[in-house]
């Protein structure tokens, strides 16, 4: 009977990676706080999961000099908090740091590319999933005032809770 | 199971009576019809899985909205377990139908990707994430050795070097990443033969030869299609001084990883060496592959931007390592390893004509003498192919 309990822990350790994974996401979303990011879209296809939408952050392209850090060293790869200061609801870029830094809302990140004193920061968040078909005429309704409702928990994680258009959020 | 030409010689030599032999005959005949029909269900029922699997990951990337996404996930998950639970029942519960049940439960693995997928979706977790296929080949991982499970060792396989090639372009755009793209090559070789190795530690235990044989075959598979990319000058040379990678840049992560597969190569491919010594290993793999290793670790580190000796050298290496397979496969009598050899020899022969020749001569002689060597070859190789099949069927 070795088999069946094989058979029984193969199929609880589906269930906790499953339920791990959603749990993860769902602690970000429901204990995390929201801040509205602002993007520019474009439309490409993912290989697996069909159709979405490509959100390429203001906070993803980071200028250290306009930031007023410290030089830090950062190379590509690299974990990095950036600290969010909220004007109106909207994420505004105030520091970035290697640590997470305590008493502020920080959203982690991964250094992408380093170009003299600008970095590109990829924080998970970046693929919005929309219907087969459906990226271009999105495209054409959302113009290109497209924000992005986004929760960051205590972690820094982030997850998209919805996209908005002219203040409303877009129900897709 | 003994075949009707050894029946034969045996009551021939007088070692059995011709009662005996009369009864074997029907047993073997028997045996054989069981076999083909066996073949046949497992074939069937795993294109069909295969088929669920597809429209299941196809149903998610459609993304369809009239479904509300609890209940597109309730469902893959009920799919998911019903399967592997069915496929459980009907393969060693039941034991009624053994290979139906294997590949449903090929399916539960399947559609358990699938789940993965869908989760990633709905939470809109980066497209094309290493970490999803990861997950998927730890989650599938186990059943490859609670089961023995040939299919889900060549699904784990795939998903493997699916996940290598992800993993390397984490965090890059394509666009900027041609470098890692031209040196792509040198680091599945290096992947593939620390599958190939890793295999080779599977016969250890007899209940896992199969297992083996399928992470090896996968890995031979994929270094040959490496080597294969590396023997034109786009990917180890230059055409008339011209280098597409010279001014390449390689991602530093794309160093890391290159070193991690090789020093694992090379410290799995020792242990069989030293510590391997089942019959299934050949002596001659061990120097094959840490030889390969290192070469293609040379090519990476010291690229000469200016020659096409690695061109050549690659060459060499090709057609050498095809030559050694075929005399593996025809010393064990093997037709898997014969088959891919000869499918490689053929493809080899094939582009290189054209790579070569297409400059070189007259248009009309090039389609000509190109149309002799398909039609002729072809005839050869296959003649050779069907007398090795035959003779090892004897």
């Amino acid at each position: 009977m070795a088999n069946k309990k094989l058979f029984l822990i193969i199929g609880l350790f589906w269930l906790v990676i499953i339920i791990g994974f959603v749990s993860l996401k769902e602690f970000t979303l429901k204990t995390g706080e929201e801040v509205l990011l602002k993007t520019m879209p474009v439309d490409p296809r993912d290989l697996f999961r069909g159709d979405y939408i490509v959100l390429n952050y203001q906070i993803s392209s980071i200028n250290l000099d306009s930031l007023g850090t410290d030089a830090l060293n950062f190379s590509v790869n690299d974990k990095a908090y950036v600290v969010l200061n909220k004007e109106n609801e909207y994420g505004i870029p105030a520091g970035i740091y290697k640590n997470k830094p305590e008493e502020s809302l920080s959203i982690k990140g991964t250094v992408k590319d380093i170009r003299n004193r600008q970095l590109t920061v990829e924080y998970g968040i970046e693929s919005y999933f929309i219907p087969e078909g459906k990226g271009g005429e999105i495209e054409r309704q959302l113009g290109r005032n497209l924000d992005v409702k986004i929760s960051v928990d205590e972690f820094g994680n982030a997850a998209i809770i919805s996209l908005v258009s002219e203040g409303k959020e877009l129900d897709i | 199971m003994v075949d009707e030409k050894q029946i034969k010689q045996w009551l021939k030599d007088g070692t059995i009576t011709s009662k005996q032999a009369q009864k074997m005959l029907v047993d073997s005949s028997k045996y054989k019809k069981e076999q083909r029909s066996n073949k046949f269900i497992v074939t069937i029922s795993t294109i069909g899985s295969i088929l669920v699997g597809i429209g299941a990951i196809l149903f998610i990337a459609s993304n369809w909205q009239v479904i509300p996404d609890i209940l597109k996930v309730l469902i893959l998950i009920g799919s998911t377990f019903a399967a592997y639970f069915i496929g459980y029942l009907f393969c060693y519960q039941n034991k009624n139908l053994p290979k139906v049940g294997a590949s449903l439960m090929f399916l539960g693995a399947l559609l358990f990707g699938a789940t993965i997928l869908l989760i990633a979706q709905i939470y809109n977790i980066n497209a094309n994430s290493h970490l999803l296929v990861l997950i998927w080949l730890i989650g599938v991982l186990p059943m490859v050795y609670a089961f023995a499970s040939l299919p889900i060792a060549g699904l784990s396989s795939l998903l493997f070097f699916v996940w290598i090639g992800l993993l390397v372009f984490r965090n890059i755009d394509f666009g900027r990443a041609y470098g890692d793209f031209f040196a792509l090559p040198v680091l599945y070789i290096a992947a593939g033969i620390t599958l190939f190795a890793a295999g080779g530690l599977h016969y250890f235990y007899k209940k896992f030869s199969g297992v083996a044989r399928i992470y090896r075959l996968a890995g031979i598979k994929v270094i040959l299609l490496s080597l294969f990319l590396l023997t034109f000058r786009l990917f180890s040379g230059n055409y008339d001084g011209f280098n597409i990678r010279e001014n390449a840049i390689i991602s530093s992560q794309f160093r890391v990883g290159l070193v991690i597969f090789s020093i694992l190569a090379i410290l799995l491919t020792v242990i069989n060496w030293f510590f391997n010594k089942t019959e299934e290993i050949s002596m001659i793999e061990h120097p094959t592959n840490l030889a390969l290793t290192v070469f293609v670790l040379i090519f990476f580190f010291f690229p000469s931007a200016t020659t096409n000796i690695y061109v050549l050298l690659f060459n060499i290496i090709f057609v050498g390592l095809l030559v050694l397979m075929l005399y593996a496969g025809y010393r064990r009598e093997d037709m898997r390893l014969i088959n891919l050899g000869v499918f490689w020899l053929s493809a080899f022969i094939i582009f290189k004509y054209f790579d070569f020749f297409w400059k070189l001569l007259h248009r009309s002689l090039f389609f000509i003498i190109g149309g002799l060597i398909l039609v002729l070859g072809g005839i050869a190789l296959e003649k050779k192919r069907r007398e090795l099949k035959k003779k090892f069927k004897d």
